[in-house]
């Protein structure tokens, strides 16, 4: 590509003289996919994530490296080897501890692949023919062999399988029920020895008390299930190739096969008493049972007094009906005895407007002239008059009709008050003309 | 002095086919190779019989076939870590019979007189351990450790189910990767006809189409790459496709004429059939050289020899329909992430049946834009295995943890830009910087230059971008392309999409720069964008050391 294509300018006028520069918006988020684990550049994207490392902080990571490599690999740590272990005979290989000979023997099968590399590399180094001669040592190559072997051994995957599934330098035991102690450190590191025979991976781990129910049952149900690359060719009787016998070939083939067999049922079957021995003794297992049974006692209580609860709560609901009902009804009653009270003072009060009126009229003298006796029968007829005057009026008309009696000043207005109520009557047809003579208004 | 130590680890690249495999070794002179097994093969043929006492693999099963078809176990590959229900429709008849162990497929044979059931994970052991000798017998050492390419659509489950058997037989895996990722890491790797793609900047970014046309499918991957970096957009897989297809349209072909010949109906015989199939892939093979082809199978059936013949017109006419069905494949692929023809900067042939001549005239007229590159520089039965060599020379730079942990999907599964992030220059052209679909976290560094003579100021505007098909069709360039050159000014082609300015992201000045003739300023661009889509943008000028740093947060946080 042409470069004639990185080219820049100058800012526009626009841009103002001291500012360095403008942010505008974010990029838009990614989208999520793969990338193909292929490539160098994968490798080292790899390898910045993994270590956590910016492109510069790998960068000058990688750089340190290069220079360095060129000095390293004797130096390292590495176990001083025992006078037994530099006499072995090679040809006993079989009998050897591999990981003592390379120096890796607190490590066994935790050794990484690089691991066993770099040791190999160490021990060729210190234990080669050649260098031994050329020190004045004696020419002695068994060790180097022993070596060689080794590596052979643990370089190669299946038969370092091998090699593993019988190593002796591992307890394969499984504890005493009796041995006292936390139930996890005891355990823990037992499975997390046998883990290493698990075709699959990752192996749940015994976990500790605070593991969650879910995961203490499926590290039960993955160690059930195991499935196991434990096998025993290593310990085969005679190698097959020593003999050059055809049938006397198959015959150890036949009874290795028989042997191997046998081995792994074993193993099997001691794998399954660890198990079933934890499982016992699992003290979250326990308190699982316990809490799961605390858990149904919990519910049956619960259940029960929801029961209670219900019955209670009926019983209060009718209670609560019940005195509504009574305060509905008091409180009836009570508006009834005021109806009442309100009605008789009502009766009271007309009465004591009718009894007002009457006495007005006779304060009048029946409207007669103060020094006349007004005739028995002329009071008879007004009174009679005004009782059916009174009978329709309601005791606002007949409040009304007393307050102007009380503000009239003579006889005539008097009279004139209560003929002008009956003529109020009579016109409104309440009141029959002729039941009304002597307040007519015709008089 | 000859020691253990500069023994290094041999590791070898795989690639097991449906039909074929191949073993593959980077040489002295750092290129891959395929080796060849003892009777000179290096298209190994997936198979392994049971012959007597023997256990034969490759080429020797295939040769025994006719004779002992029934403990002859062919196209075993995809069934490996599958249950028996889920292969039992799709098993080859007529060679040896699945059988249901435990809910595994297995294979029915017999063996030293005794009827013997296999599993097919057994099976894949078998083969893998005669592949492993025969490399050892050609290097003359151990082979430690393999790299072993996987069809995109086999399931963890299958992927497991081969690394076991893999390891069982003797050989490390160290990984398992992708056949269309190792073709591409192929192509990228070794260049034998110097045809080095010509693309947009030295990050080298392209989208392939890799077009896998096997035996028994085919496989069509759309992949981005970025700065060396790997993405597969999508893939498309045909089971009824590939070279097989083929074969038996020529075998019903050959079998009608046989009928007419002779009055024999071989339709459900299917001993005849084997015979004729075998038969008729050599003749296809041949017509992808030839112009015609004979096919002859001895005593085909009730004793009757056939003898017949095909040229390539007839059988391209014949075969028109899967060559439609193919192309159409590709382009659904494409369709799947909105991509045309015009947008691939490579389509990689894989696959021996993609040898085929009309088949790849036919892709070319797809890919009609002389900017698309058809690759074929490798045999494409191989170069799945080249990858996977190369990988291994790669990953024996790295420490074992770093290469088992690096294909956890917390690795592998990370933020692609989404859109593509450039400057616009002096010209207002958008320059692309980092394209769309770069995964994440990436650093990129750019030298820009001035445009004016003594320029004491630079105004730089970083965008987003997006892609617009460009409206006008440009003429071909007269002589360019040398077939269509009479005439050729008229032929319109369809253009690349082209990244245009979509969003403004910041504008920055440098100032106080040195004074220089036009083009003679450096200024260094670095352009570095996190996971969380945080962008850090640093300009400097290189002689001053003038510099000034930015930071653009995602829009999320
Ligand atoms: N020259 C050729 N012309 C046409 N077809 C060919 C040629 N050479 C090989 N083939 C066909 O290619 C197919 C084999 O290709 P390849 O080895 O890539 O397939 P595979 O990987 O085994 O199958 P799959 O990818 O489906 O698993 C066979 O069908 C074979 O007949
Ligand atoms: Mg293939």
């Amino acid at each position: 590509m042409s470069q004639t294509q990185f080219v820049l300018s100058v800012p526009p006028p626009s841009w103002t003289d001291g500012e360095e520069f403008r942010i505008h918006c974010g990029i838009s988020d990614g989208l999520i996919r793969n990338v193909e684990p292929v490539g160098s550049q994968f490798l080292a994207h790899a390898r910045r994530k993994l270590n956590n490392h910016s492109f510069s902080e790998d960068d000058r990571i990688q750089e340190e490296a290069t220079t360095e490599q060129t000095e390293e690999i004797i130096s390292e740590d590495s176990e001083e080897e025992t006078p037994e272990l530099l006499n072995r005979d090679p040809k006993d290989w079989k009998e050897q501890d591999h990981y003592a000979v390379l120096g890796l023997s607190k490590y066994r099968w935790k050794a990484t692949d690089e691991q066993i590399k770099q040791a190999h590399r160490r021990k060729v180094l210190k234990h080669h023919p050649d260098k031994k001669a050329s020190s004045g040592n004696t020419n002695d190559d068994a060790f180097f062999k022993c070596i060689q072997k080794a590596h052979e051994i643990l370089s190669d995957p299946v038969k370092r399988r091998q090699f593993d599934s019988v190593d002796e330098a591992i307890d394969d035991s499984l504890p005493s029920t009796k041995v006292k102690g936390d139930f996890f450190e005891i355990y823990g590191p037992i499975f997390e020895r046998e883990a290493r025979f698990s075709n699959k991976t990752p192996v749940p781990m015994l976990g500790d008390t605070n593991t969650s129910k879910l995961e203490v049952e499926a590290f039960y149900d993955f160690w059930y299930n195991f499935d196991s690359w434990r096998s025993f060719e290593y310990l085969d009787k005679d190698d097959t190739d020593s003999t050059d016998n055809r049938d006397d070939k198959r015959y150890i083939e036949r009874k290795n096969k028989a042997e191997r067999a046998k081995h792994k049922k074993e193993d099997n079957i001691r794998l399954r008493k660890i198990i079933d021995q934890a499982l016992s003794l699992d003290p979250r297992i326990q308190r699982f049972k316990q809490e799961e049974k605390a858990a149904k006692e919990a519910k049956k209580k619960e259940k029960e007094e929801a029961a209670k609860r219900a019955e209670e709560a009926t019983r209060k609901a009718a209670e609560e009906e019940k005195q509504k009902k009574e305060m509905a009804e008091a409180e009836a009653k009570q508006k009834q005895a005021e109806e009442k009270k309100e009605k008789a003072a009502k009766k009271k009060a007309i009465r004591n407007e009718r009894k007002n009126i009457k006495t007005h009229i006779k304060d009048y003298n029946y409207f007669y002239p103060d020094n006349e006796t007004p005739p028995v029968d002329v009071i008879d007829i007004q009174l009679s008059e005004l009782d059916s005057l009174f009978e329709n009026l309601s005791l606002e008309d007949l409040q009304n009709v007393r307050k102007q009696l009380d503000s009239v000043k003579d006889r005539y207005s008097a009279k004139k008050v209560l003929i002008e109520e009956a003529k109020r009557l009579v016109s409104a047809g309440t009141l029959s003309a002729d039941s009304i003579k002597h307040f007519s208004p015709g008089i | 002095m000859p020691s253990a130590t500069d023994s290094k680890p041999v590791i070898i690249g795989l690639r097991i086919g449906q039909s074929y495999s191949s073993i593959a070794i980077i040489n002295k002179d750092g290129r891959a190779g395929c080796i060849a097994n003892e009777d000179g093969e290096r298209q190994i043929p997936t198979m392994v019989a049971f012959s007597g006492e023997e256990e034969l693999t490759g080429t020797q099963a295939r040769v025994q076939l006719l004779s002992n078809a029934k403990n002859t176990i062919t196209q075993f590959r995809n069934f490996i870590g599958k249950s028996y229900e889920e292969c039992k429709s799709i098993a080859n008849i007529g060679t040896a019979q699945l059988v249901d162990k435990d809910g595994q497929a297995a294979y029915k044979v017999e063996f030293k007189e005794e009827e013997t059931i296999v599993t097919v994970q057994e099976v894949c052991t078998k083969y893998i351990t005669s592949l492993k000798e025969s490399a050892e017998n050609f290097l003359g050492q151990p082979v430690t450790g393999t790299v072993l390419a996987v069809p995109t659509y086999f399931t963890e489950q299958q992927k497991n189910s081969l690394k076991i058997a893999t390891e069982k037989a003797g050989l490390k895996v160290l990984q398992l990767i992708n056949e269309p990722s190792a073709a591409a890491l192929a192509y990228e790797l070794g260049y034998i006809s110097g045809q080095k793609l010509m693309t947009a900047n030295e990050y080298d970014d392209r989208v392939d189409v890799i077009v896998d046309l096997g035996s028994d499918s085919l496989d069509v991957s759309v992949m981005s790459v970025r700065s060396g970096m790997y993405t597969i957009l999508g893939t498309t897989h045909d089971p009824d496709l590939g070279g097989a297809a083929f074969d038996e349209l020529l075998a019903k072909h050959f079998a009608n004429e046989f009928k007419r010949k002779t009055k024999i109906d071989i339709t459900d015989n299917k001993r005849a059939l084997v015979k004729l199939r075998n038969a008729v892939e050599i003749t296809k093979k041949t017509l992808s050289s030839n112009s015609t082809a004979p096919c002859s199978v001895e005593s085909l059936a009730e004793g009757i020899d056939f003898h017949g013949n095909i040229n390539r017109t007839r059988f391209e006419i014949m075969a028109n329909k899967l060559f439609s069905k193919n192309l159409e494949i590709i382009s659904e692929a494409l369709k799947k992430n909105d991509l045309e023809p015009q947008s691939i900067d490579e389509v990689i042939l894989v696959g021996g049946a993609s040898r085929i001549p009309k088949l790849q005239s036919k892709i070319r007229e797809m890919f009609v834009n002389p900017s698309t590159l058809i690759r074929q520089d490798f045999e494409p039965e191989e170069v799945v295995a080249y990858g996977c060599a190369f990988q291994g020379s790669l990953l024996s730079n790295f420490a074992d943890k770093i290469i088992n942990d690096s294909i956890n999907t917390s690795i592998t599964s990370t933020p692609h830009l989404l859109k593509s992030i450039g400057i616009v220059n002096d010209k207002q052209e958008f320059i692309t910087l980092i394209p769309e679909n770069t995964p994440l976290p990436v650093r990129r560094k750019f030298t820009f230059t001035n445009y004016l003579e003594n320029q004491k100021e630079i105004y730089i505007t970083v965008w987003e971008g997006i892609h617009q098909h460009q409206e006008e069709e440009k003429k071909v360039e007269e002589g360019k392309n040398d077939e269509k050159d009479e005439g050729g000014e008229d032929i319109k082609l369809p253009q690349r999409p082209i990244n245009i300015p979509d969003k403004l992201l910041a504008e920055m000045v440098l100032k106080d720069l040195p004074e220089k003739l036009i083009n003679e300023l450096k200024i260094d661009i670095i352009i570095e964008v996190d996971i969380h889509s945080k962008c850090i943008i640093t300009a400097k000028e290189i002689s001053s050391d003038k510099k000034l740093e930015i930071e653009i947060d995602g829009k999320t946080k």
